[in-house]
């Protein structure tokens, strides 16, 4: 069943490339291409796919390290996504930040679990020490400049700790252990600097906004 | 958990950062706590942002397997010979409250194939029964969006509650009641609740009816069968029944019954 299921018939791979192009959903909302998801309509998932799979992709493989699992939990966050649609509430939140929290949860999962030790320990070669480098990545939005802005404003200790626990998948106890301060400390420390870039970024979109 | 006690976590929980006791306090506070929930709901988003600067090529296969293990298998099913006594309509998702995925030609191509025309038409008057109309998709949105919830499903359960009803208990090999399932007159049948144990996610709970003595698959609730859920039972059900079975479901049992509950012979007129 497996095997059929992952070898597609070259009808179904010309469907597909034919979903993929629709362009009628293109401009579609969150809340419209969710009810064409909860409708079964092909073309809804694969807009949802196109918006968002490189999002969750990269976040997958940012903690994964292992392209192999980033691409397993991608493919399990819409697979869930069409199985579930009425998990996502449009009142709370987009759609993309509800799969990319869908996303790292399987991947903190899997991090976490003794099935991705080889990975953890890739990954500990990988990333020397505590520093999570940002800088590497390629900034390619403005939205993504302002959160680096954002970002950039907090004080090391938050930023360094909202790193560690977003892109490491670690633990506040954890990243509390790594800065050698206490666990409360650190709780609050992600909260507040999770808040300093928020209300940063409602400044600079008012700011824009003017 | 107290409110100011969650209220400190809920940047380390909107990050997964929190150990699993934490979690699940969190979660019991969040369902009560709008002000939690919507400080929940803007860490995401901020989450989220970060995120989209990690934004990477994603191999042409994942949308392939994505494509395969979704809808790929609807299409195979219209090709194919009708199953014997499957039930598409009910196939994936009558757990989830969305009747409204009765509006998908594609779907009545399969219902009527699987279950003949007479189960068509329920599948239409269960779709006008929410109010959906086939084909307008972008200027319904808002209102769909209300009724797509699960929790209004459980309101629909309540009012089918409220009038004229049967109660089926579902009973386990040990006698305690597994599930309960509420029967209105016209065959509308709420599952509202259950104690079933999650199953692995490549099995599925799958209920059946026994019409004159033969097992007909009502529909899949899912690995996890906690939601409320509604399928149809016809004139003549004198049983329900509740096995595990592999993801995608079976045409007929092919494991034990883990709940059974016997149908009045007047709940369905």
């Amino acid at each position: 069943m497996t095997t059929r299921r992952r070898n597609l018939t070259s009808a179904e791979a010309r469907r597909s490339e034919h979903i993929v192009v629709n362009s009628d959903l293109v401009g579609a909302s969150d809340a419209a291409l969710t009810v064409g998801v909860a409708r079964w309509l092909p073309e809804a998932l694969a807009e949802v796919y196109r918006r968002n799979a490189g999002a969750v992709f990269g976040l997958a493989k940012r903690l994964l390290v292992e392209g192999a699992l980033a691409e397993e939990v991608t493919q399990e966050v819409f697979v869930r996504f069409w199985e579930h649609p009425e998990r996502y509430d449009p009142a709370r939140g987009s759609l993309r930040a509800f799969l990319l929290a869908a996303a790292h949860g399987r991947a903190v999962d899997l991090v976490r679990s003794e099935t991705a030790r080889r990975a953890r320990e890739q990954r500990a070669k990988a990333v020397s020490g505590t520093g999570y480098d940002l800088e590497q990545e390629v900034v390619e939005l403005v939205a993504n400049e302002r959160v680096r802005e954002a970002l950039d404003k907090l004080p090391d200790a938050q930023r360094t700790a909202i790193e560690l626990a977003y892109f490491g998948g670690h633990t506040y106890r954890e990243v509390a252990t790594m800065q050698n301060e206490p666990e409360g400390t650190v709780k609050s420390r992600i909260r507040v600097g999770l808040r300093s870039m928020e209300k940063e970024l409602a400044h600079l979109a008012e700011g824009t906004n003017r | 958990m107290t409110h100011d006690e969650t209220e400190v976590l809920l940047g380390a929980y909107a990050l997964d950062a929190t150990d699993e006791e934490e979690r699940e306090q969190v979660e019991a506070h969040l369902t009560s706590c709008a002000r939690c929930q919507a400080e929940l709901t803007a860490h995401r988003e901020m989450a989220a942002m970060m995120a989209t600067g990690t934004r990477s090529e994603v191999p042409a296969r994942v949308w392939e397997q994505v494509a395969a293990s979704t809808f790929s298998g609807l299409a195979r099913q219209q090709a194919t010979a009708p199953p014997p006594l499957l039930s598409p309509l009910t196939e994936t998702r009558p757990a989830q409250g969305r009747l409204g995925l009765a509006g998908l030609a594609g779907r009545l191509r399969a219902i009527s194939f699987g279950l003949g025309t007479a189960a068509a038409a329920a599948v239409l008057a269960l779709a006008s029964f929410f109010g959906i109309e086939v084909g307008q998709l972008h200027s319904q949105v808002h209102r769909l969006d209300q009724q797509f919830t699960s929790a209004n499903l459980a309101k629909a359960a309540a009012l089918a509650a409220a009038g004229p009803h049967v109660t089926v208990a579902l009973a386990a090999s040990d006698g305690a009641r597994a599930a309960t399932v509420v029967v209105t007159p016209k065959g509308y049948a709420y599952w509202i609740s259950s104690r079933l144990a999650d199953l692995p996610r490549s099995e599925t709970y799958q209920i059946w009816g026994l019409v004159r003595g033969r097992p007909v698959s009502l529909g899949l609730l899912g690995p996890e069968p906690s939601q409320t859920g509604l399928f149809r039972l016809e004139a003549g059900t004198s049983k329900l029944m509740v096995t595990a079975e592999p993801q995608g479901g079976v045409p007929l049992p092919t494991t034990a019954v883990l709940a059974l509950g016997n149908v009045p012979p007047t709940a369905v007129t």
